[in-house]
């Protein structure tokens, strides 16, 4: 049951000390990551040195501990995207989410396993090995954030900073059975995360409660010049709507349900009628199939990570372009080809058309219901090793997820219960700049659920 | 194939039986005053290296571009001087290519919309038409240990995100000459534009020539370009300019005259042998694979800002502007007129101090400075004491100087004679004694002069 | 979409422009996995995109410039150099190359 809120609350009538409860959370890691490998690099000494100095807990986030991605620059910690060919870089400037972060008080216990460069959806491409599911070790956590999902699942801390490009915090978030929040493109800035998809990554919270991703999206969502594609929209007031209580009209769509297994969609059966029971109303909507969503995402994915890997030349920092993994090298000779003279047309081209249909199937959409819900993954957590075999994989498992993000859309996904042990999700998403309403709704959700009590044999309790 | 310097007479039948056909690159840096894409000092001349760099203009992981909108002003404005059309929706693009002195393995530039395209400059009343004007990044300075006196190659990314503009021109350029003078004319216009120094020997105006040769007679048969061109790099000069078409138009002249087609290739100049010799054509990526760049938004000019910068144009003075200027108002000669326009920096200063030496003779105030006989970064008012001063010197007849000399070689035989023996300071004594009777105020380096042909003369 | 034969030339030139250096056995995998990669997705043809205008960007915005404080974000060399692989007098070193730009 611990909340941001109420961890701070315990703070200022000095019923903990942050410092008390870092080194217990650092002691509880060091236990646990050996299996989980959840964490690759710990910010141990600095944050217990930062908790012990705090005296004053009026920032929002003071004395709070939070888990980072890999692939979000934080100065003098090493920053490794999960590729060794950044083994030991250690940034010279902290990425702007980070340092929203620690102005806002907040104490980074360390960085979190990924899928490297954030390719895949599973964290078992990862250079330093997999991320385990806390719920069965021997099942995947999903990715790419899968680090920062296993983490938050095993309360390692519960609050966490991940980053989506096309499901990476949603499906980790649904394999491991937690919040995850996937923001509006351009809603929380991007300056100094490392860039994978650049017209389509997005940092975002996961967390164990909507209440936790709300407060971090408040403080991490704004304008910010350093990086153009951010938008000047005044950022909600998200606690706000966590006790907004509106009614919604809610889409829902049967091309979303192809090739899910049929234990999702019975739970989802059951979060839908308790989402009716809470006074929303479905409705039918035609949406473009998610089998088209998973070739136009390949294509602008390799593109632009082809792209984005151009500077990985050694001389400034790094290793050589030699010591990229294989799945690295295959995702970019596929994305050179997507680009190249008398193919850019036929690959590229047309992808960023389908791209408009997409939006623009959305749009119709919109003008019909206020949100569109629907099971996050078509399975639940698989078991290791299987990413291994589908040079698709991760297309595959983000499908249902990644034509709202190829819009640019917000979505979240909530833990709706266990299948044979195992998480099942739900997401929800919407409009551009529509995060209030889906936290309203994802909050009513979980008031009405309490799926947060849903937690894996090793919890940790902070 | 093994080329070596040619120095065959453009007489020769051969230049009788082509036609050169040029298109020009030229590169331009801007003098804002933050780079392109950060804030970083876009004044790095002289700078330590590697001192005005950042995440940006380092392509550090996670560092994003935002574009300087001074630039992108400035851009507009030379397309307009070069009479183009402006697209008002335009945007950066990326190219990729691997080269140590890019730091993101791509620059952001331009490609599909440039920002200005279809223009023209006049040259000598030849129209050379201009294809596009677009807006990119510079790269770091590669240097090859010549510093260190080693094998290592070094760089420094001072420069790199430094705004750099570059101007396109269409095939249209028929011979070195005229190259050169395009390009002595685009550089004046753009200094004049008060946007770039434009100084090729720091490199801050650099000039890729594209030059290709075909047959006169199917050249006015069918006005069909060839099917190839040559670029050639690596070219800090006009006059280098000039000397590496030349030897790129008799190289492949020479070519076709064996009925071999020359190679499309990018060459570099050499200057030390004169000549240009090919690039391993692994230094160039053959696919830029160019995409819009995902991490800056399209740009959306409004035209009333296109209006302004039309109107701020009209206010400056460009080069023709000022030839007609100083020859209509202030009475110049052609040829004093053109020195005081070609040389940008002189021509401000004559302006800005003529206005104060209004009784002073305009073009006697000019080849003042012309000849350096004045500084030129005096203030007004010492400007005009000190020319005065100077054109108020006498004007003794060339009689009067030989009279006065010959007098005064009689009456000083022994001064005379220390001075055919190579004592200077018998020099310095007879000219005092000419100057007793001549008086100070003439011009003392005209006496000199004629005093050591004299000496020279008489035995 | 075009029906591309990849060869070994093909995937060799990729490698070029990517500047990776692939091994043999590497290149004959990728050799045979792009094709079929490709094969997957060319499902996009079953979308009819004429006359329908691509989008690079979501958000809709157009016109972002600088707005920081000219050297806000310079880095002292220590920072510069940290990850360097070799540096020398201020610079970053590299094998020679032979020729200048």
């Amino acid at each position: 049951m611990t909340t941001i809120n109420r961890l701070r609350q315990s703070y200022r009538t000095k019923k903990r000390h942050p410092a008390e409860l870092i080194s217990g959370l650092f002691k509880q890691i060091k236990k646990l990551n050996p299996q989980l490998n959840a964490y690759l690099t710990l910010n141990e000494e600095l944050a217990l040195k930062q908790a012990n100095e705090l005296k004053n807990f009026d920032l929002p986030l003071a004395g709070i501990p939070i888990a980072i991605k890999d692939n979000f620059c934080t100065k003098d910690l090493r920053t490794t995207a999960s590729a060794k060919l950044l083994d030991d870089f250690v940034p010279p400037y902290d990425a702007t989410v980070i340092k929203k972060l620690k102005d806002n008080g907040a104490i980074i216990i360390g960085k979190t396993n990924m899928d490297a460069w954030a390719h895949g959806s599973s964290t078992e491409t990862s250079d330093y090995g997999p991320t385990t599911n806390p719920y069965d070790l021997n099942r995947l956590p999903g990715g790419s954030s899968g680090g920062s999902a296993a983490a938050v699942a095993s309360g390692l801390p519960p609050f966490a900073l991940g980053s989506e490009t096309a499901g990476s915090i949603r499906q980790p978030a649904a394999w491991c059975g937690v919040v995850g929040l996937k923001p509006t493109y351009g809603r929380v800035s991007r300056y100094g995360l490392i860039a994978m998809g650049s017209s389509l990554d997005c940092p975002g919270p996961l967390t164990r409660h909507v209440e936790d991703a709300a407060l971090l999206l408040g403080l991490l969502a704004g304008y910010d010049k350093y990086d153009a594609t951010s938008t000047k929209e005044p950022v909600d007031n998200y606690l706000k709507a966590l006790k907004a209580k509106r009614k919604f009209t809610l889409g829902i769509s049967d091309d979303y349900f192809e090739g899910v297994d049929s234990k999702i969609i019975n739970e989802f059966m059951k979060a839908k009628r308790i989402l009716e029971k809470l006074g929303h109303n479905f409705k039918k909507i035609k949406l473009i199939n998610p089998k088209y969503s998973i070739s136009l995402y390949t294509i602008l994915q390799r593109a632009e990570v082809s792209s984005n890997l151009c500077r990985y030349d050694g001389v400034r920092f790094g290793k050589p372009r030699s010591s990229f993994s294989q799945q690295a090298k295959r995702r970019m000779m596929l994305g050179a080809f997507t680009l190249s003279v008398g193919y850019y047309d036929a690959y590229y081209l047309k992808a960023q058309k389908i791209r408009t249909l997409i939006i623009n199937n959305f749009k119709e959409a919109f003008k019909q219901v206020d949100l569109i819900v629907a099971p996050t993954t078509p399975v639940t957590a698989l078991k290791l090793g299987e990413s291994e075999t589908n040079p698709m994989f991760g297309e595959v498992m983000d499908q249902l997820i990644e034509a709202s993000s190829i819009a640019g859309l917000p979505g979240i996904n909530l833990p709706i219960g266990l299948q044979q042990g195992l998480p099942v999700g739900l997401q929800i998403f919407g409009p551009h700049l529509s995060e209030t309403e889906i936290i309203d709704l994802a909050k009513q959700y979980e008031d009405e659920t309490a799926f947060y009590q849903i937690k894996p044999s090793d919890f940790y309790e902070i | 194939m093994k080329t070596k310097p040619l120095f065959i007479k453009l007489s020769h039948p051969i230049f009788m039986k082509y036609k050169t056909i040029i298109g020009l690159e030229t590169h331009v840096e801007l003098a804002t005053e933050s780079k392109m894409f950060c804030g970083c000092s876009g004044n790095y001349f002289g700078q330590s290296p590697n001192s005005q760099v950042c995440p940006v203009c380092l392509g550090l992981p996670g560092a994003l571009p935002v574009p300087n909108e001074q630039a992108i002003k400035w851009t507009v404005l030379i397309g307009l001087a070069l009479n183009c059309q402006i697209n008002l929706s335009s945007y950066f693009e990326r190219k990729h290519y691997f080269y140590p002195d890019l730091p993101k393995g791509y620059q952001i530039s331009q490609y599909a919309k440039p920002l200005c395209q279809n223009g023209y400059l006049m040259v000598n009343n030849r129209k050379i038409r201009i294809n596009r004007v677009h807006l990119e990044e510079d790269t770091g300075k590669l240097l090859h240990g010549q510093q260190f006196n080693d094998k290592g190659s070094y760089i420094d990314f001072n420069r790199s995100g430094v705004p750099l503009v570059e101007i396109v021109t269409e095939p249209d350029v028929e011979s070195a000459p005229q190259a050169a003078k395009y390009l002595k004319q685009l550089q004046l216009i753009i200094q004049y534009l008060n946007v770039s120094d434009c100084d090729m020997e720091k490199g801050s105006m650099r000039c890729e020539p594209n030059i290709s040769v075909v047959n006169y007679n199917s050249w006015q048969k069918n006005q069909q370009l060839p099917d190839y061109k040559v670029e050639v790099k690596n070219i800090n000069s006009f006059r280098f300019v000039q000397q590496a078409i030349a030897f790129e138009e008799e190289r492949q002249a020479l070519l076709l005259d064996k009925n071999q087609q020359p190679k499309q290739e990018t060459r570099r100049y050499l200057e030390s042998k004169r000549q240009t010799e090919a690039m391993r054509s692994k230094e160039f990526a053959q696919d830029y694979r160019y995409f819009p760049e995902p991490d800056i938004p399209p740009l959306e000019l409004n035209p009333t800002l296109i209006q302004k910068l039309n109107k701020q144009l009209q206010t400056i003075d460009l080069p023709t502007q000022r030839l007609e200027k100083l020859m209509k108002d202030y009475g110049l000669s052609s040829e004093t007129a053109l020195v005081l326009t070609e040389n940008k920096k002189l021509g401000d200063n004559y302006l800005r101090l003529v206005k104060n030496s209004q009784d002073l003779d305009k073009t006697k105030l000019a080849n003042l400075l012309i000849n350096k006989k004045i500084a030129a970064d005096l203030n007004p008012d010492d400007f005009f004491t000190q020319a005065k001063h100077l054109l108020s010197k006498k004007n003794i007849d060339q009689a009067t100087f030989d009279q006065t000399i010959e007098k005064v070689i009689i009456d000083n035989p022994k001064a005379v004679a220390d001075y055919r023996q190579g004592k200077q300071t018998a020099l310095q004594f007879l000219l005092g004694q000419c100057l007793r009777t001549l008086g100070r105020q003439i011009e003392v380096e005209q006496l000199k002069h004629l005093l050591v042909e004299k000496l020279a003369l008489k035995k | 979409m075009s029906k591309f034969k990849f060869g070994l030339r093909q995937v060799k030139q990729l490698a070029l422009l990517m500047n990776l250096d692939l091994t043999s056995q590497e290149l004959s995998q990728f050799a045979k996995e792009m094709p079929q990669t490709l094969s997957a997705i060319a499902n996009l043809n079953e979308l009819d995109t004429q006359n329908i205008m691509p989008t690079y960007q979501t958000t809709g915005i157009v016109n972002r410039f600088q707005d920081e404080q000219i050297n806000e974000r310079n880095l002292d060399k220590k920072a510069i150099f940290k990850n360097a692989a070799r540096t020398h007098h201020d610079y970053f070193q590299i094998k020679g190359l032979k020729y200048s730009k």
